[in-house]
């Protein structure tokens, strides 16, 4: 073989493996156009820009998906006045890209993939069209299938699977690794156990098709941390007379599939201990706090960093002395070693459980335990949600 | 023949081994970071006590010394200064990946940080630029003056008026920062443990002293020379990074390498013309819109050049953001570059367009603003308000904007009261989220401050 038939296999070789390493190394997340329309399947030809910039454009065709997200924490992202405030009205620009997001498929899907904000619409905070326009295709992104009169409907619907995924949501709320805890949950398992955001925060609901008979579509109030039921369905808390003044309190995350709680760190879920006395006095006492701590919070120690680990604290009650607590971390079943984002965290990872074996001191009569969800860590009973409540008039 | 494929197998191999990465540091993505380089893990030895770690980073306090570099980079970025380390990748673009510091624990390493400073000050490389000015919001004000002084002898002086901040601090820290201000200047500054009145009087003069050399061209005794592309390929590489690391999504790592090149300022303009293009190619609208926030802070030619480049961006965000860096830079061009997208077809381009030539303000912006029809969409209308309003400086359009106050939108409220705070100076005790009456209260107190 000549050298110069050589030089071309060599460079022939190393062409075809740059290309294969070039493809492999495509950004992740990023859609392309052929991701949206598969080339088999391709629908004509978008030349135009859709005709819509406003949700409420889109009422029209879907009053009913429309009104969903009416109701929904997504369109109050901006006015929320908790947001507000914490961003003192947005003054903290940094915080506007996902409260108030321009379409993700335009920036891209998948964690580690930053939205950008949009300037107008203020009020519709994460609108229709965040998740659902494509500009770059001109084009409305649905999950499908679409029905006989997408083809000449005029946000021009093209079916792209990605918008159902995990990766629609998680440019946003894996800023606070919901995502990442998800992937380590047993609901990210393929199998029966599946279950990804839709399945818990889009329920399936029947919808009416325009052209008459019935369709399966998904819930757009995304029911979340805002949701009392969802909430109580989230974490359970079992109470167990365990002998006199004795009571075992199991606090469990079984219901979700991230963190309990989850995402901002300034939510907290709170165990509390209100012993009784015999002549009718209460002394409430909180007995652990499940949180993220912020960043500057030095001062916060997770007491159970580790699956398996114990500790013991004496909670003072009033006169009566002190109740003797031991605390435990019981690892999910199906998963006994997880990687822990924030080692200072005490939220409850998916599948998790604590528990708490209490000794009352002498004198108390009765007992309740109280799980609270609080929004902020400051928030008053009066304004929290409780979640659980056990009462035992009698020990 | 088989000679032939040994030669190609060989080659291929050579490919192979090519593209794999070759050196990669740090956890496994899950926060947990463990030191690999054996010096690093020399430096930050746990089992050591304070004086002696602070010994062996001093021994590496050399001219020339930069195999110690990013050991010694290691030690200076604590958590409480930085939300994420650099550590290296062979397989990343820059040879470069971030790792999440996400341990939370109390800063007990601050005077080893120091040491590091002054270890690489003495090594005088500019591979720490981008880290030495994130240095500067350390938790501890000593280190923060260390690396004021480190960043003068790299010709950067960005670190001056933390040093003159720090003049009015606890006595450590005051002390430091006049030793540091005297050896950077030249110059006498003032006893620091004298009474208060006398530091006033050293603290005004070192003031005056720093007014006088920003307007003058005189350079500082032990200041080094600004930094400029291609000079040192490390340098090169991890500034380019920090450039990427402004397109990340985590909330702390893009807001960090931001003010990390704004306070390298002129000498990161080709970096970032590198960047934009580097994130044109990759479809990357979230770094090009982090440059042109950048670019408001950076009044240079080749900064407007590339600003008036990123407002025909593909990307509206790119493009409004662009606007208002435009808004904010004001100065020569400014007025003609905002009136050529208001015509835009992304609304929040000419929103943050007008918002830019209402805080310009005059009568050349007044005239553009005036010319201007907003049409039919109220965001547009509001904005245009604004604009009319700030542009001449609250004369016109004040019933209409003191009426914003009380609309119903919570998004137009505070559009016109951060109007109305640029204007009066004042913000009038106003709560965009409080009742009627108590905002109505807030407005009257807006039209007082302007005059009835």
């Amino acid at each position: 073989m000549s050298i110069g038939k050589l030089i071309a296999l060599v460079v022939l070789l190393g062409g075809v493996l740059f290309l294969v390493l070039h493809l492999v190394d495509k950004p992740e997340g990023v859609l392309e156009i052929s991701d949206v329309w598969p080339e088999n399947d391709r629908p004509r030809e978008r030349r135009d820009p859709i005709p819509f910039t406003r949700s409420q454009q889109c009422r029209e065709c879907h009053p009913d998906v429309w009104r969903e997200w009416y109701g929904s924490h997504h369109r109050l992202a901006y006015v929320n006045p908790e947001v507000q405030r914490l961003s003192k009205g947005f003054q903290d620009r940094d915080c506007l890209p996902c409260h108030l997001p321009r379409p993700i498929p335009e920036t891209g899907f998948g964690y580690g993939i930053r939205p950008l904000e949009r300037g107008a619409a203020r009020e519709d905070g994460v609108d229709c069209f965040t998740c659902h326009h494509f500009p770059k295709s001109k084009v409305m992104l649905a999950a499908g299938p679409l029905g006989p009169g997408a083809a000449n409907a005029p946000c021009q619907p093209a079916v792209a699977k990605i918008v159902q995924t995990p990766n629609l949501c998680a440019p946003c709320h894996d800023q606070h690794k919901v995502h990442q805890e998800w992937l380590e949950s047993r609901f990210a398992v393929a199998g029966d156990g599946f279950k990804d955001c839709n399945s818990c925060h889009m329920p399936e609901v029947e919808r009416k098709r325009a052209a008459g008979g019935p369709r399966t579509g998904r819930h757009h109030g995304f029911p979340a941390a805002h949701d009392p039921a969802m909430l109580r369905s989230a974490g359970s808390m079992t109470v167990t007379v365990a002998g006199q003044r004795r009571l075992l309190v199991v606090v469990a995350n079984d219901g979700t599939g991230h963190n309990f709680p989850a995402d901002e760190r300034h939510r907290a879920v709170d165990l509390h201990l209100i012993v009784h006395t015999a002549d009718g006095r209460r002394h409430d006492v909180r007995v652990a706090r499940f949180r993220n701590p912020y960043r500057p919070d030095f001062e916060y120690v997770n007491p159970l960093p580790k699956p398996g680990d114990t500790y013991p604290a004496d909670l003072t009650i009033g006169e009566l002395g002190y109740a003797k607590v031991i605390a435990t971390r019981i690892a999910a079943s199906f998963h006994p070693v997880r990687k822990v984002p924030y080692p200072q965290s005490t939220q409850i990872p998916a599948g998790e459980k604590r528990s708490y074996q209490i000794t009352l001191p002498e004198g108390s009569v009765g007992a309740t335990l109280r799980l609270w969800y609080r929004s902020n860590p400051f928030m008053a009973d009066k304004d929290a949600v409780l979640l659980h409540e056990k009462v035992l008039e009698k020990l | 023949m088989r000679r032939c494929w040994r030669s190609c197998s060989l080659v291929l191999i050579a490919f192979v081994l090519a593209a794999c990465p070759t050196k990669t540091e740090g956890g496994g993505g899950d926060g947990s970071f463990e030191v690999q380089d054996p010096l690093t893990r020399r430096l930050m030895d746990p089992d050591a006590t304070t004086d002696e770690r602070i010994d062996r980073v001093l021994a590496e306090a050399k001219p020339g010394n930069t195999a110690a570099l990013p050991a010694l980079l290691r030690v200076m970025r604590h958590r409480s200064q930085a939300a994420f380390l650099v550590v290296s990748d062979g397989k990343a673009r820059f040879g470069y990946r971030t790792v999440e510091l996400r341990e939370t624990q109390k800063d007990t390493r601050s005077m080893e940080r120091v040491a590091a400073i002054v270890a690489l000050e003495a090594i005088n490389s500019p591979v720490a630029l981008p880290d030495l000015v994130l240095a500067l919001d350390d938790v501890n004000e000593v280190v923060q003056n260390h690396a004021a002084r480190a960043l003068v002898r790299l010709g950067n002086r960005a670190g001056i008026p933390t040093l003159i901040a720090n003049l009015d601090n606890r006595i450590l820290q005051r002390e430091t920062a006049n030793r540091l201000l005297e050896e950077i200047s030249g110059k006498q500054g003032f006893i620091a443990d004298a009474g208060w009145a006398e530091r006033q009087k050293g603290l005004a003069a070192w003031q005056e002293w720093w007014a006088g050399i920003q307007a003058s061209d005189e350079r500082l005794p032990i200041e080094g020379r600004a930094y400029q592309i291609g000079a040192d390929a490390e340098a090169d590489r991890r500034i380019g990074f920090f450039v990427d690391v402004v397109g990340q999504y985590q909330f702390l790592f893009h807001e960090q390498a931001r003010k990390a090149l704004i306070r390298i300022g002129e000498p990161a303009l080709p970096f970032l013309r590198e960047g934009v293009e580097r994130a044109r190619k990759d479809d990357n609208a979230t770094t090009r819109a982090g440059i042109a926030q950048i670019l408001e802070t950076i009044d240079h030619p080749n900064g407007r050049e590339l600003l008036r480049d990123l407002l025909t961006d593909a990307s509206g965000s790119v493009r409004a953001r662009a606007a208002e860096a435009f808004g904010n830079l004001a100065g020569k061009g400014a007025i003609a570059a905002l009136q050529g997208v208001l015509g835009d077809r992304d609304p929040g381009v000419p929103i943050a367009a007008l918002d830019g030539l209402g805080r310009i303000g005059g009568a050349d912006a007044l005239a553009v603003i005036r010319r201007y029809v907003p049409g039919e969409d109220s965001a547009l209308q509001e904005a245009h308000i604004l604009a009319t309003f700030a542009a001449s400086r609250g004369r016109e359009q004040r019933d209409r904007t003191l009426a914003m106050l009380l609309g119903v939108s919570i998004a137009t409220r505070n559009a016109a009261h951060a109007v109305l705070v640029r204007i009066t100076g004042d913000d009038a005790g106003y709560d965009s989220l409080a009742t009627e009456s108590a905002r109505k209260e807030a407005m009257e107190r807006y039209r007082g401050l302007l005059g009835g």
